[in-house]
């Protein structure tokens, strides 16, 4: 009889673990916190095991004359277009490439929380000796691994091989180089904008092609916006730090705020445009209720619950990343994409992260690596990876695949003149330091101007460490 | 003579024998040593020195430790830790208690009853935590719902950091099964001639719970507080998944090893990681040495 309990308990007990594996959403191109993103790992990681299956048998036909040189590649796009235009692109290069080489193509999870973008995985690879030929990492990490030794800076290996990143954006160029080497080579990248929703700008008698250009519009707008429903909130015009607004460079540089001085080397946090842009979204709470405001807007949820999606939010800064999303839980949803607005009018300016190929410190192959490289940054490849996910880091491509787009045109032109995180070897730290000084902030828990130089000293005082 | 010959007999066989059982535990040892005896020995090492994994850094003296009691969020963390175990581990063992008590009655269909409360241990932590985020959700919650028809306004439960310690603790007693368990085979054990004898004595239920059940439940009491208190300091995978490792709001949820694993794994300070490990270690040793000298004064054998 007991027994029969045990079993009866641990039967449930993996049905229970089969459901919470169930749900899958992973998007690894936005650096945004993404809850579910450790949930699809197991699903993916068996997908990325049969078509590398498929691949393999397909290598053995060929490989039969002539031996191959395999290389081991990681990447971190879960299930999704993501991971079947990674593999497009890697079963093209295997078929094609004249330096017989095999590409080992594995999709590596992320480190469970969407916060910390470490590849816990590819650091106990370096450690021991035995790391995949070629990692793919946000650039923004990009530093990290290189003031650590722990990923080869590429120049001379580009040079010799006709592989430049000439034709990239200045982000994704800038993303790649630490202290004047190029240690990555740009695979794509995201970029952020208003999004506004048109239904709700009629209903509340503004013009829905006339989307708010300064923050002073953009204040105004989101009062006109937002609906009480006596002391709740029905709809809100704006919570700035929702979504791609909560990384306090977005509204930094929104306000002509600078977060780093590169010739100095020095993080600049507590410069007045980056106080004032944090001092805005304080008061912007204060006047939209304070506490019950920030507690309101903790509580938000995602996907079917976004309150972007569901139409209770007006107005939101969110990434391209997020029109996937848009059109899988609410598709019907009338919505425009507009510049953010900055302080200055004309003056907008949006950030772009992305995603680049590091070398590992003693990986092997290291010319075939670079072979491999230099095909997925070329057309060919990168025109099967440019998806409404993600952008190619070429502008030439960019503007073949979206020139014509009206709606898209809003991304062309911040991407030519997009902010990219500063490269500095304490970027997570820096990142997650930033999130703690916007939610102290928001509680009152100290002014924007000590949290920021505060942690600007901290910051510049560990950054120092690395010169 | 004969004697003698008899015990260097008797003796080749215990070498034998110990010589036998070292091997076939030998596979056991060895593993210790290896994945347990070593990293714990070169932590220590480690934790003086400016080791990121990717790179074996420098030999720094005591600097770790002496930036460690410059950090803020040290010290917030290990507030944050303390104020949740005792909180959290008083209010599991007396909840323990008590739900071992019901159901330890002997009505039809206990048996079900016993598997609904240890079935949550079941569920990984990680899925706890995803439903408890919907249940106390301050916009759209279960929990706040049902309050709201006793007319209580709405809760920011892991929303405002007055309510987020207080929510984990909730969460966690949710997972006490264990605890029941083992209370229920406590309970089970003591035998039931002191309650015959109690009984005639003329004494009633609760008194009986008092002064029988009570003061021969204290070994596994005392188990429990043990187990409790160690697994409460190292409590990571709940406010982990349920603040995306953020601790937020305010860390008001980032735990002691919260912030070792992401100064580890995050920041790439592994050697910093290493140094706050040795301070929870002795921390745990000190609190559990204090519970292990009082037991002498109140937990009773039968």
């Amino acid at each position: 009889m007991k027994k029969k309990l045990v079993a009866a308990l641990l039967a449930a007990s993996m049905a229970i673990g089969l459901v919470a594996c169930g749900s899958s959403s992973s998007s690894s191109s936005s650096s945004e916190s993404n809850a579910s993103a450790s949930s699809g790992t197991s699903e993916a990681a068996a997908l990325t095991e049969s078509t590398s299956s498929v691949a393999d048998s397909a290598a053995m036909e060929e490989s039969s004359d002539s031996e191959k040189t395999e290389i081991t590649v990681w990447h971190t796009w879960g299930a999704g277009p993501g991971l079947d235009a990674i593999n497009e692109a890697v079963e093209e290069y295997n078929a094609t490439n004249d330096k017989n080489v095999y590409v080992n193509i594995n999709y590596i999870a992320n480190q469970a929380s969407g916060n910390t973008q470490t590849m816990d995985k590819l650091m106990a690879a370096v450690a021991s000796g035995n790391p995949p030929e070629v990692a793919l990492l946000d650039n923004f990490q990009v530093a990290s691994w290189a003031a650590q030794g722990a990923i080869e800076p590429l120049d001379d290996l580009m040079q010799q091989n006709g592989l430049s990143i000439e034709g990239c954006y200045d982000w994704a160029k800038t993303g790649s180089i630490y202290k004047g080497d190029t240690y990555s080579i740009p695979y794509n990248g995201d970029c952020r904008a208003l999004f506004y929703n048109k239904d709700l700008f009629t209903a509340a008698g503004l013009d829905p092609d006339d989307p708010p250009e300064t923050i002073e519009e953009l204040e105004d707008y989101a009062k006109k916006l937002t609906i009480m429903d006596g002391d709740n909130y029905k709809q809100t015009g704006l919570v700035p730090w929702y979504k791609a607004g909560k990384p306090i460079y977005t509204w930094g540089w929104a306000f002509g705020g600078n977060f780093y001085d590169e010739s100095t080397n020095t993080l600049t946090l507590d410069d007045p445009g980056v106080v004032e842009a944090l001092q805005w979204e304080v008061d912007f709470a204060n006047e939209m209720g304070g506490e019950k405001f920030v507690n309101y807007a903790s509580g938000l949820g995602s996907d079917a619950e976004d309150p972007f999606v569901n139409g209770t939010l007006a107005m939101v800064i969110r990434g391209q990343f997020d029109i996937a999303n848009m059109k899988e839980y609410n598709p019907d949803l009338n919505y425009g994409m507009a510049p953010i607005p900055s302080k200055e009018a004309g003056k907008s300016v949006s950030w772009c992260g992305g995603w680049g190929w590091t070398i590992p410190k003693g990986a092997k192959n290291q010319e075939a690596s670079i072979d491999f490289l230099k095909f997925m940054l070329s057309k060919d490849a990168q025109t099967k990876l440019i998806s409404t996910n993600s952008f190619s880091p070429v502008v030439e491509f960019n503007e073949e695949m979206y020139g014509n787009d009206e709606t898209m045109k809003v991304y062309m032109d911040a991407l030519e003149t997009a902010q990219v995180r500063p490269q500095v070897p304490v970027g997570q730290e820096l990142w997650d330091g930033l999130n703690t000084v916007l939610d102290s902030a928001l509680h009152g828990e100290g002014t924007p101007e000590d949290l920021l130089t505060d942690l600007n000293t901290s910051m510049n005082e560990k950054l120092q460490e690395y010169n | 003579m004969k004697e003698k010959q008899i015990k260097e007999y008797k003796g080749g066989i215990e070498a034998r024998k110990a010589r036998m059982g070292l091997i076939f535990t030998l596979p056991w040892i060895v593993g210790l040593i290896i994945f347990y005896g070593y990293p714990l020995v070169s932590s220590i090492y480690y934790s003086f020195t400016s080791y990121s994994i990717l790179n074996a850094g420098k030999f720094i003296g005591f600097k770790n430790y002496k930036d460690l009691f410059h950090d803020s969020l040290f010290w917030k963390s290990i507030a944050n830790t303390l104020y949740f175990s005792a909180l959290s581990v008083p209010i599991n063992i007396i909840s323990g208690i008590l739900i071992a008590l019901l159901l330890n009655v002997k009505i039809k269909g206990i048996g079900i009853f016993r598997t609904i409360f240890f079935i949550p241990t079941l569920v990984p932590v990680v899925a706890t935590a995803t439903v408890w985020k919907w249940i106390l959700n301050s916009n759209y919650g279960l929990l706040n719902d049902i309050l709201g028809i006793f007319g209580i306004s709405p809760i920011p439960w892991l929303a405002d950091a007055k309510w987020s310690k207080i929510s984990l603790v909730i969460i966690a007693a949710w997972g006490i099964g264990q605890q029941i368990v083992i209370n229920l085979a406590g309970l089970q054990d003591i035998s039931t001639e002191y309650y015959e004898a109690a009984s005639i004595d003329g004494a009633n239920g609760i008194n009986k719970i008092i002064h029988i059940t009570i003061p021969l439940l204290t070994p596994v009491i005392f188990y429990n507080l043990v187990m409790g208190l160690i697994n409460s300091l190292q409590i990571f995978t709940l406010p982990y998944a349920l603040t995306n490792g953020e601790g937020s709001p305010v860390h008001s949820l980032t735990f002691y090893v919260m912030y070792l694993y992401n100064n580890a794994f995050g920041y790439m300070k592994m050697g910093y990681a290493s140094a706050m490990a040795w301070i929870l270690f002795v921390i745990i040793l000190a609190l559990t040495m204090i519970i292990f000298k009082s037991s002498t004064k109140w937990v009773n054998y039968q």
